[in-house]
C-alpha cells in the first residue's frame, strides 16, 4: 500500500512532463490518471469478487458464476480494447488516437462518465493542418510510461488515499497558478473550507449544496466531516453545479475517486440553476456552502458595450469595454430568488448571495466566501440636508438590510427574519486568483432564540494572524483554531475551552500530515540526483585499473553526493522545525484565547456580538472596524519615565551645543 | 581646481584612487536561513551622510565572503546604485567604532573604500559628502534601467583638497562636533515626542488632570460601552461633535498667505480662505490619510474634509482627540482608499467640559512648541555645518593647528 503523500508526489511528477506543453494541462493529467485508475481497478474488482466467492462458498466459481462476476463486479464498464494496457502497447504514432478512442468508448458505455473521462481531446490535430497532434505523441508516450509503473488499483491504493492524492494534485495546480485567474475558479484553500464546514456542522442525512462548486472542495470536506462524526462519508448527500466543462469533469472525478455519489451539474448558476423544485423555484438544501466568483460583472449577460456620441465604444481604464445595462424595473428573476432587491447587473455578489439564501431550507444554514465589499457597499437613503442631494437607497444596501431582518416594502419597512448569523473578516490575498480581501458570511434560517437579532462579528485579518507568503497569504493551523474558536464559542469561554481541547488533536494531526507531505516532497526532489550519483560512484569504484581521470571523477562525484545529502538534511531539518513551530503556536493560541475571552478589553479586539440597535445605528453597515477594535493598541508610555528621559537628553544637548561656540572661538582663525 | 572648488596655494590636492586601500562592492546574500547577518543597504543611508541602523536587513551570506565584507572602523560607504529623480546616487556613510562592533557587512549596490595614512579618513568622508551635497555626483550618474548608477571609475578620479594632516584632523573634529550636536537635538525631539504621546494618553483619557495631579479611582464612572470615564465628562459620538464638509479644488488661485490643505497636510498657499478661523482637516482620499490642524484661516482641497463643530468645542482639543482615531483603518476592501464620513462619526469620544478641554490642549501645545523650536535649532545647525564644509574643506577659512 502506498501512502497518500508518496502517491500525491509521484503523480505530481506528471506535471513536470506536461507543463507548458498544452493549455490547461491539469485536465490532461487528472483525466488520464482517472482512466488508469478505472483500468487498474477493473482487474482488482474481479479478483476481489472471486476472493469473496471463495470465502463464501469455499469453492472456485464455475464458468457461469465467473461470467456473472465479470458482469457485476464493476462500478464502471470498460469495453475490450479500451484498457490502459491497450494504449500502452500501441506504437507511439497511434497512441493519441487509441487513447482518445478508449476514453470515448468508456464514456459511451457509462452515462455517468460522459464528458468526464473524455473531456480532453487527446487526438486533437495541431492547428496548422500539418497532420501532427496538438499534444505531441512523444510527450504522451512519456506520460504514459511514467504513470504505467504506478498501480492505482485498490490493491495498492485505498479510496481514501487516492481521493486525497487527487485533491493534493488539485491544490498543487492551484499553487502553480497563484497569481493567475484560473486557480480561484476551481480551488478554495482547505483552511477556509474547513472553517466553514465545521461551523455549519453537517448532520446525518443532510443534503449539501455548492452552487459554484469548482473541483468540489466543500462537498468532499463535508463528506469527510460526516465520516468523522457519523462513521460514513455517505451520511450526507452532495449536490454541486459548475459552469466550466473541464472543472465540472474534475469535480466529478474527484467525487468518484473519493467513492462518493454526488450530483454535479454543469451550467451557469445564476442564469440556469439546475436544481429546481416542481414549481420551478430553486431547490432547498440543509447546508449551502460556496466560494462564488467575486464581483462578477454582467452576471445576467444583459450588458451591452457603452458607446459615446460618435458611436465608439467607451473603454474602462484596463482597456475593456464599459458596459451599460437595461433598467432593473423590467427585470424579474424566473426563479424568484431576489426577494430582498435586484442586485446591480454590474456586480453579481448579491445575486449569488441571494441565490444561496434562496437555496437554504427553513432550518438550513449557509456559509459563503465573499468579497468584503458586501459588508459595506451601498448607501441608505439620503436627504438633501445630509448629503447635499436627495438620493434613493442603493439596492445593495436594501439587500443587506433585508438579510439582517428589515424588509423593504411598498410602504416603508417591516420586520422580517434576520438570517445573518456571523461574519468573519479574513486577511487579504488568501484566495487564488484575486487579491481582494474576503470575508465569510454565515446564514442561519432558524437562529436559536439567544442569537436572534444578533450578529457575531469576527476579526481575523490582523497582521500576524496569517502567514505571509510570496503571492498568497495562508492560514496556519493555529490561525484556524483562533477563528473557529471565536465562531464556535459565541463569546462563551466554557464552550471555547472544550472546543479548543477537541480541535487541538485534529490540528496537531494536520500539522503531522503536512509534514509528511513535505518530507516526501523533499525525498522526491533529491531522489533522482542521489541515485544517479550513487550509481556513478559504484561504477567508478568497480573499475579495476582506474585512470587518473576516473579517480578525479570519483572524488568529484563523492563530494557532490555529500553536498546533496547535506542539502537534503538541511531541508528536512527546516521542515521539521517549521512543524514544531506550528505545534508550539497551537499551544500559545490556546493560551491567548483563554486569556482573551474573560477580558473585555482584549475581547473587543477579537470579536463582537452586535445587536439590532447597534446595527441600525450603523445603518446596517457591517464594516468590521465599526464593531471590533481593529486599531493596533498604542504603546502605553510611563509619564514619569518620559519626563526624566526628556530632561536628560535636553540637558546633554544644551551643553553640547553650547560647547560648539567655545570650540569655534578656539579653533577657527 | 578640485571637485570641491578652488583651494589656496598652501593646500595640496590628491586623487581619490591614489589613496585607496580597500575598494570593493558588497553582497546581498540570500533569504535568511539559519545564520543570518546584518547588511547595510541604500535604505540605511540618509541624505545628510549618516547611517541609520533602524532597519538593517538580515540575510544569509557565504561565510568566506562575509569575512571579507565585514565593515571596520574608518571604512567609508558610497551608494553607487539607486537614487531617484530628486536624489542622486553618491550618498556616503562613515563607519564608526560603534558600527564596527555590530559586525555588519554591506549590500551589492554599495561600494566600500578605505584610505591610506596620507589622508585622514573622517576628513575624506566629509569631502565626499560635500561632493554629494554640491551635486557633483549628480553629474556622474548613468542610467541603463530604472536604477541610477554612479560612474565609479570617474568618481575615484576626483581631485580633492589636501590640507596638512593635522588640519584635516581638526576640520574633521569640528564637523563631527556639529554632527553630534545635530544628533543630540534629534534625540531631544524624539524624547519630546514620547513625552507628548504620554501626556496625550494621560490627559485625553482624564487619568491626569491638567494641573498635574492624578484622578483617583472614585473620580471615574463606568460607561457600558466605553469603559472608564472621568466624572463630569460625557461619552459622545464624533457625529454629535463635528460635521465633516467636503473641500473644494482650487482654480488657479495660487500664491497668498492662506494655507491650503490636502489629504496629507499643507500643500501650498492661496489668497482666499474657505474657513475663516482655526480648524481641523481630515484626509479623505489616498492610501494614507492624515488629520491636521490649522491655527488660522485656511483652504481645503477636494481630497480632504474640514470639520465644523456642532457644539461649543475647543477646536485644538478636538484635533488632539480626533487624532487618536486611525482613519486609515476604515477602507477595507475598496479600490480607491478613502475616508467615509460615517466611519468617523460613529467613533466615540469622551468629552471633558470646555474649560478642561482648553487646559488639556494648552498642555499638549506647550510640548509641541518645544519640538518646533528644536526643529528650528536643527535647521540652524545644519546651516552652520554647510557653511563650515564650504569654508573649511576648501581653505577659505583656516583652522588653528
Amino acid at each position: 500500500m502506498i501512502s497518500k503523500q508518496a502517491l500525491g508526489n509521484t503523480l505530481w511528477g506528471m506535471a513536470d512532463i506536461l507543463r507548458d506543453k498544452v493549455e490547461d494541462y491539469k485536465s490532461y493529467i487528472l483525466t488520464l490518471l482517472f482512466f488508469k485508475r478505472l483500468s487498474d481497478n477493473y482487474y482488482w474488482e474481479i479478483e476481489n469478487k472471486v476472493r469473496e466467492h471463495r470465502a463464501e462458498y469455499n469453492a472456485e466459481p464455475n464458468k457461469r458464476q465467473l461470467e456473472r462476476i465479470h458482469k457485476e463486479a464493476h462500478d464502471f464498464k470498460i469495453p475490450e480494447g479500451s484498457f490502459w494496457k491497450d494504449v500502452r502497447e500501441t506504437p507511439k504514432d497511434k497512441k493519441n488516437e487509441v487513447l482518445n478512442n478508449a476514453v470515448n468508448a468508456i464514456a459511451d458505455l457509462n452515462p455517468a462518465l460522459k464528458g468526464v473521462i473524455n473531456t480532453v481531446r487527446w487526438n486533437e490535430p495541431s492547428p496548422d493542418g500539418s497532420g501532427g497532434k496538438k499534444l505531441s505523441p512523444d510527450v504522451l508516450s512519456l506520460l504514459i510510461s511514467y504513470l504505467d509503473v504506478v498501480d492505482l488499483s485498490n490493491k495498492n491504493v485505498s479510496v481514501d488515499v487516492l481521493g486525497d492524492a487527487y485533491e493534493y494534485l488539485i491544490k498543487r495546480f492551484a499553487d502553480e497558478n497563484k497569481g493567475g485567474t484560473t486557480a480561484g475558479q476551481f480551488y478554495t484553500p482547505q483552511e477556509v473550507v474547513s472553517i466553514i464546514v465545521r461551523y455549519l456542522k453537517p448532520q446525518d442525512g443532510d443534503q449539501i449544496y455548492d452552487p459554484t462548486c469548482g473541483s468540489g472542495g466543500f462537498l468532499i470536506n463535508s463528506a469527510k466531516y460526516a465520516k468523522e462524526k457519523f462513521g460514513s462519508q455517505k451520511k450526507v448527500r452532495l449536490y454541486g453545479q459548475e459552469d466550466v466543462w473541464n472543472t465540472w469533469a474534475i469535480a466529478n472525478i474527484n467525487m468518484i475517486l473519493h467513492g462518493l455519489d454526488a450530483t454535479i451539474k454543469k451550467e451557469d448558476t445564476l442564469l440556469h440553476p439546475q436544481f429546481l423544485d416542481e414549481s420551478h423555484n430553486v431547490q432547498k438544501f440543509d447546508k449551502v456552502m460556496a466560494n462564488f466568483p467575486f464581483s462578477a460583472e454582467n452576471w445576467w449577460k444583459n450588458g451591452e458595450p457603452k458607446k459615446d456620441r460618435k458611436g465608439k465604444p467607451v473603454l474602462k481604464k484596463d482597456g475593456s469595454p464599459q458596459l451599460q445595462y437595461p433598467s432593473k424595473d423590467e427585470f424579474a428573476d424566473p426563479y424568484n430568488r431576489f426577494v430582498y432587491g435586484t442586485p446591480p447587473f454590474s456586480n453579481g455578489d448579491f445575486a449569488f448571495i441571494q441565490h444561496i439564501v434562496a437555496s437554504i431550507n427553513d432550518n438550513g444554514k449557509g456559509g459563503v466566501v465573499c468579497p468584503q465589499g458586501v459588508l459595506f457597499r451601498g448607501q441608505p437613503e439620503k436627504t438633501e440636508e445630509e448629503d447635499g442631494q436627495n438620493r434613493k437607497a442603493d439596492d445593495e444596501f436594501l439587500i443587506r438590510r433585508g438579510l439582517l431582518g428589515i424588509i423593504e416594502t411598498a410602504n416603508g419597512t417591516e420586520k422580517g427574519k434576520d438570517i445573518i448569523e456571523a461574519v468573519v473578516v479574513l486577511p487579504s490575498n488568501l484566495f487564488y486568483g484575486t487579491t481582494i480581501p474576503g470575508a465569510i458570511l454565515f446564514f442561519n434560517k432558524n437562529k436559536p432564540a439567544e442569537r436572534k437579532g444578533k450578529v457575531l462579528m469576527v476579526y481575523a485579518a490582523k497582521e500576524g494572524w496569517y502567514k505571509e507568503e510570496s503571492n498568497l497569504n495562508r492560514l496556519l493551523p493555529h490561525d484556524i483554531l483562533r477563528i473557529s474558536t471565536m465562531l464556535e464559542a459565541w463569546g462563551d469561554i466554557n464552550i471555547a475551552k472544550s472546543f479548543i481541547a477537541e480541535q487541538k488533536v485534529r490540528l496537531l494531526n494536520i500539522i503531522k500530515e503536512n509534514l509528511e507531505f513535505k518530507l516526501d516532497e523533499i525525498d522526491k526532489e533529491f531522489e533522482d540526483d542521489i541515485t544517479l550519483l550513487q550509481k556513478k560512484i559504484l561504477e567508478l569504484e568497480q573499475i579495476e585499473k582506474p585512470k587518473k581521470s576516473d579517480l578525479q571523477s570519483l572524488e568529484k562525484s563523492k563530494a557532490k553526493l555529500e553536498t546533496l545529502v547535506e542539502k537534503k538534511k538541511v531541508k528536512i531539518a527546516e521542515a521539521e522545525e517549521e512543524a514544531e513551530k506550528e505545534r508550539q503556536a497551537i499551544h500559545s493560541v490556546e493560551k491567548e484565547l483563554l486569556e482573551m475571552f474573560p477580558n473585555p478589553e482584549l475581547r473587543k479586539r477579537y470579536f463582537a456580538i452586535v445587536d439590532m440597535e447597534e446595527l441600525e445605528e450603523n445603518e446596517f453597515n457591517l464594516n468590521i472596524p465599526r464593531y471590533v477594535d481593529t486599531f493596533e493598541p498604542e504603546e502605553e508610555i510611563d509619564l514619569y519615565e518620559a519626563i526624566e528621559e526628556f530632561q536628560k537628553f535636553i540637558d546633554a544637548e544644551i551643553s553640547l551645543t553650547d560647547s560648539i561656540v567655545e570650540k569655534f572661538k578656539l579653533e577657527l582663525q | 581646481m578640485t571637485r570641491l572648488g578652488e583651494i589656496p596655494n598652501s593646500f595640496e590636492s590628491f586623487i581619490l584612487k591614489d589613496v585607496l586601500i580597500k575598494n570593493d562592492s558588497g553582497d546581498w546574500g540570500s533569504e535568511p536561513k539559519g545564520n543570518s547577518s546584518g547588511i547595510i543597504r541604500s535604505t540605511n543611508f540618509t541624505n545628510e551622510g549618516k547611517i541609520n541602523l533602524n532597519d538593517v536587513a538580515y540575510r544569509s551570506i557565504d561565510e568566506n565572503k562575509l569575512q571579507q565584507l565585514i565593515l571596520q572602523e574608518n571604512d567609508i560607504l558610497i551608494e553607487r546604485s539607486g537614487g531617484s529623480d530628486n536624489q542622486p546616487v553618491g550618498r556616503v556613510g562613515f563607519i564608526t567604532k560603534e558600527i564596527e562592533k555590530r559586525n555588519f557587512s554591506f549590500a551589492n549596490f554599495i561600494q566600500r573604500i578605505s584610505v591610506n595614512d596620507s589622508v585622514y579618513p573622517k576628513y575624506v568622508y566629509y569631502c565626499l559628502q560635500q561632493m554629494y551635497e554640491k551635486g557633483v555626483t549628480n553629474s556622474m550618474q548613468y542610467q541603463t534601467t530604472g536604477i541610477r548608477n554612479l560612474d565609479f571609475k570617474l568618481y575615484v578620479k576626483s581631485i580633492l583638497p589636501k590640507p596638512p594632516l593635522p588640519e584635516q584632523r581638526k576640520i574633521a573634529s569640528i564637523l563631527t562636533k556639529v554632527d553630534d550636536a545635530i544628533q543630540a537635538v534629534k534625540n531631544t525631539i524624539e524624547k519630546a515626542e514620547r513625552l507628548k504621546k504620554s501626556l496625550m494618553q494621560n490627559l485625553l483619557t482624564g487619568k491626569l488632570k491638567p494641573d498635574g495631579t492624578w484622578r483617583s479611582e472614585d473620580e471615574f464612572y463606568i460607561d457600558e460601552k466605553f469603559g472608564k470615564v472621568p466624572v463630569g465628562w460625557e461619552v459622545k459620538k464624533w457625529g454629535q461633535l463635528i460635521r465633516l464638509e467636503y473641500g473644494r479644488s482650487l482654480n488657479g488661485n495660487k500664491g497668498g498667505e492662506i494655507p491650503v490643505y490636502g489629504t496629507n497636510g499643507q500643500i501650498g498657499y492661496t489668497s482666499r480662505a474657505m474657513c475663516n478661523s482655526e480648524g481641523i482637516i481630515v484626509g479623505r482620499k489616498g492610501a494614507y490619510r492624515e488629520i491636521h490642524y490649522s491655527n488660522k484661516p485656511f483652504w481645503v482641497i477636494d481630497t480632504a474634509f474640514y470639520a465644523v463643530p456642532k457644539i461649543d468645542l475647543c477646536i485644538l482639543w478636538a484635533y488632539y482627540s480626533l487624532k487618536k482615531i486611525d482613519i486609515n483603518r476604515f477602507d477595507s476592501g475598496s479600490a480607491i482608499p478613502s475616508t467615509n464620513k460615517k466611519d468617523v462619526y460613529f467613533n466615540k469620544a469622551i468629552v471633558p467640559p470646555k474649560t478642561e478641554q482648553i487646559l488639556i490642549s494648552e498642555k499638549i501645545t506647550s510640548i509641541e512648541k518645544i519640538i518646533e523650536s528644536k526643529q528650528q535649532k536643527i535647521q540652524k545647525l545644519e546651516r552652520l555645518k554647510k557653511a563650515l564644509m564650504q569654508n573649511l574643506l576648501t581653505g577659505k577659512v583656516r583652522v588653528k593647528v
